[in-house]
């Protein structure tokens, strides 16, 4: 490996970077190694520490793990701040005991989450307080040197330090000093983040989420300071390049801070904002205000990401008009329209090539404002039905336009099922995408016909996904004329009917790769149709899953299905 | 196209597979056609059959910008790439060299995500074993580092 060049180490690294057991390895290895791996492992540290924070295993032993990280970073801010200031005198002593790190872990940090960061800072301070570290003079050496330095506050070994734990004044000081550290030492920020675990009422919280997310917390209690973090010195520096924004969050210190980064970063390539509200409130109008002057200083936006909001003006869609050259991705969930008119002129956006609109409501009869053949370099598009009405697409039987880059559509019927919305949308389907590679639909189907229409003018699709629990349609004619011949993936949901043999003519006229079968809840499928698989597909077939079966299939078979499967799951219909 | 790999073979190729590298892509806007072979004295013939094999299955992949690292994940490899990883490994690393030198950004990131998964789940010891690496480290240097790294181990 010595003969690799540094940089393609680090390529190499860069695609560990989610996972810190390996390049944990990999910093141990040799000393090449440790250099290229450790900036990767120091890239987003916070991240790594608190991955699994909503995990209900999530501990002890990990929430001192996330101490000795804080631990770590101050150290590290300590020793850079000394070398700036070239050794004040009333401190060095304190200094003598805090260790030099072997690298200079701080300017590594290119992303920071400050829910994360602050929620790390509050560990340190329990972990500092803990047995397990009071046994070790070292630690607490090195403890009181840091209160010491970073405080300006004189602590021994036998002055109370107890009365610092829970004192949240004394927290406040720490997060604002590390906060403000950070800012004049981290010369270049990629990416800032404010996200809130998600705590749900109806979920069991691990121990450190327990801990934090009380109202009276020492955790809440800080919030306000790590979010005043853009307003610190050097922080327009530090701030100034960054790519990657996202705020899941409302409350009035969050929207400033929004206020606030839009003076600063003017190159971000993505805004993923949660306001987590349904309705509008006069929060949202605050918010909506931020947003706007946030978007409205960007030079070159490409992906926006909105979730639990509502739309009630054509303002956002006016200010992503602004940003078309470069827009390629947009995605609503959960956000609520109040007038079909406020999102028509998405259509202007014509350089997306991925939209998705799901989860939202909308209360209208008018055609759904948004055509496929809009957008030139549309790869990806996904919709469901609008609550409580539904999405029917206008059909022009005069537009020839075909989506040549589409390769991807799906159509969920999330909320109630529709039969005259699938039969508009499948239509367009039909007439504008020739050149589907994933095809999902769960949704009321009425007819074979527009399925095969569908199919039969994508080809080369791979995957098939297609959900009707309810109308029992005979597939037997579509299996037995349609040919797909790259099909990797199939899963169906639902009473369809099919004969063995047809499946056994489209298997043997395809010759697709089939990897996956997936059948569900179905009434039709017996001993022949599962030997039909397996006579066809030997060699390619992976995966068959099987569950909600109407019929028994023969344990021989079964057995016989095990061994030549990979993986193979089967269970019949619940009997109520 | 005409290319020379390092022992003197002669490779002829379609124009669309060699601008799959950007340095031939290069290389030939600035010569223009011409019937001269263009030497690649870094790249064996073994080497450059393997990423002919590559370019000319990706033919008409559409040219990738420097994407944004945040996404970068190393389990996204398609059949067809996995199965053109599966060489030994002094043939992955010149294949990481190669796609290196010719500036053939989707091989390099294959080629580099497959050893990125050779690293998955192993020790550091393992990992030296796997790759043949000596351990340069004194044990104090990797008390050290591994002292202050203490917060990403696993329990």
């Amino acid at each position: 490996m010595a003969c690799l060049p540094s940089d393609c180490l680090s390529n190499i690294f860069s695609f560990l970077q989610e996972d810190k057991v390996a390049l944990r390895a990999s910093i141990l290895v040799n000393r090449q190694w440790c250099e290229y791996a450790i900036k990767h492992l120091w890239k987003d540290p916070f991240r790594l520490a608190l991955a699994l924070k909503e995990n209900i295993d999530y501990g002890v032993r990990d929430r001192a793990k996330t101490g000795m990280l804080i631990e770590m970073l101050i150290i590290s801010l300590i020793n850079n701040e000394n070398k700036t200031k070239n050794n004040i005198p009333q401190t060095s002593r304190k200094l003598a005991l805090i260790p030099i790190p072997i690298f200079n872990y701080v300017a590594f940090i290119r992303r920071i989450d400050l829910q994360d960061l602050g929620l790390a800072i509050i560990e340190w301070c329990e972990y500092i307080f803990s047995k397990e570290y009071s046994r070790q003079t070292d630690s607490i050496k090195i403890r009181n040197a840091i209160f010491g330095t970073l405080l300006q506050r004189r602590v021994t070994r036998y002055t109370s330090t107890k009365s610092y734990k829970k004192d949240n004044i004394f927290i406040k000081e720490i997060t604002s000093r590390i906060c403000k550290l950070l800012m004049i030492q981290i010369s270049r920020l990629d990416s800032i983040s404010i996200e809130s675990a998600s705590v749900s009422p109806r979920v069991k919280l691990s121990e450190i989420l327990e801990a934090h997310f009380e109202e009276s917390s020492q955790f809440s209690y800080i919030t306000n300071d790590y979010m005043e973090i853009v307003s610190y010195p050097g922080a327009e520096n530090c701030l100034s390049q960054i790519v990657d924004f996202s705020l899941k969050d409302i409350c009035p210190k969050a929207i400033q801070f929004m206020r606030d980064l839009s003076l600063i970063a003017k190159n971000l390539t993505r805004i993923v904002f949660d306001a987590r509200l349904r309705i509008f409130s006069g929060e949202s109008t605050l918010a909506m205000a931020a947003l706007h002057t946030l978007i409205e200083a960007q030079n070159a936006l490409r992906e926006f990401e909105l979730y639990n909001f509502c739309i009630n003006g054509p303002n956002l869609i006016n200010d992503l008009k602004q940003q078309k050259d470069t827009l390629i991705r947009l995605l609503f969930k959960n956000v609520n329209i109040t007038k079909l008119e406020y999102i028509s002129e998405i259509e202007s956006l014509i350089n997306l090539e991925e939209l998705e609109i799901v989860g939202g409501n909308l209360e209208s009869k008018d055609f759904w404002p948004i055509s496929i053949t809009k957008f030139p370099k549309l790869k990806f598009y996904q919709i469901d039905n609008i609550n409580p009405s539904s999405i029917k697409m206008k059909s022009n039987l005069i537009d020839q336009t075909i989506c040549s880059t589409l390769r991807s559509f799906i159509y969920i019927q999330r909320k109630r099922y529709c039969l005259q919305s699938t039969t508009t949308i499948l239509e367009a389907v039909s007439q504008h995408c020739m050149n589907l590679r994933y095809f999902e639909c769960d949704a009321e189907i009425g007819s074979t016909d527009q399925l095969m229409s569908v199919i039969t003018s994508s080809p080369f699709l791979e995957t098939i996904i297609i959900r009707n629990k309810r109308i029992p349609l005979n597939i037997n004619e579509l299996l037995e004329h349609v040919k797909l011949i790259r099909l990797r993936y199939l899963e169906l949901e639902g009473p369809w009917k099919f004969s063995s043999k047809s499946l056994d003519i489209f298997l043997r006229r395809s010759k697709p790769p089939l990897y996956t079968f997936v059948l569900i809840n179905s009434k039709c499928f017996e001993d022949e149709h599962l030997e039909v698989l397996l006579q066809r597909l030997s060699g390619t077939l992976y995966k068959i899953d099987l569950r909600g079966m109407y019929k028994r299939l023969s344990l021989d078979l079964r057995k016989r299905t095990r061994l030549v499967v990979d993986d193979f799951y089967y269970k019949t219909m619940d009997v109520v | 196209v005409k290319l020379t790999s390092s022992e003197g073979t002669e490779f002829i190729i379609d124009r669309k597979v060699a601008e799959k590298s950007v340095l031939l892509k290069n290389m030939l806007e600035d010569v223009g056609e011409s019937d001269m072979a263009i030497p690649l004295p870094n790249v064996t013939g073994p080497i450059l059959n393997k990423v002919i094999d590559y370019c000319t299955h990706h033919r008409d992949d559409p040219f990738v910008s420097q994407e944004d690292d945040s996404k970068k994940v190393s389990d996204d490899i398609d059949d067809w790439d996995a199965e053109f990883c599966k060489v030994d490994q002094g043939t992955l690393f010149e294949l990481i060299l190669s796609a290196n030198y010719l500036d053939i950004k989707p091989l390099l990131d294959l080629t580099c995500k497959t050893v990125a998964n050779m690293i998955k789940g192993k020790t550091p010891d393992e990992i030296r074993k796997t790759f043949n690496i000596t351990n340069d480290f004194t044990p104090e240097e990797e008390e050290h580092v591994r002292k202050e790294n203490e917060w990403c181990e696993e329990r």
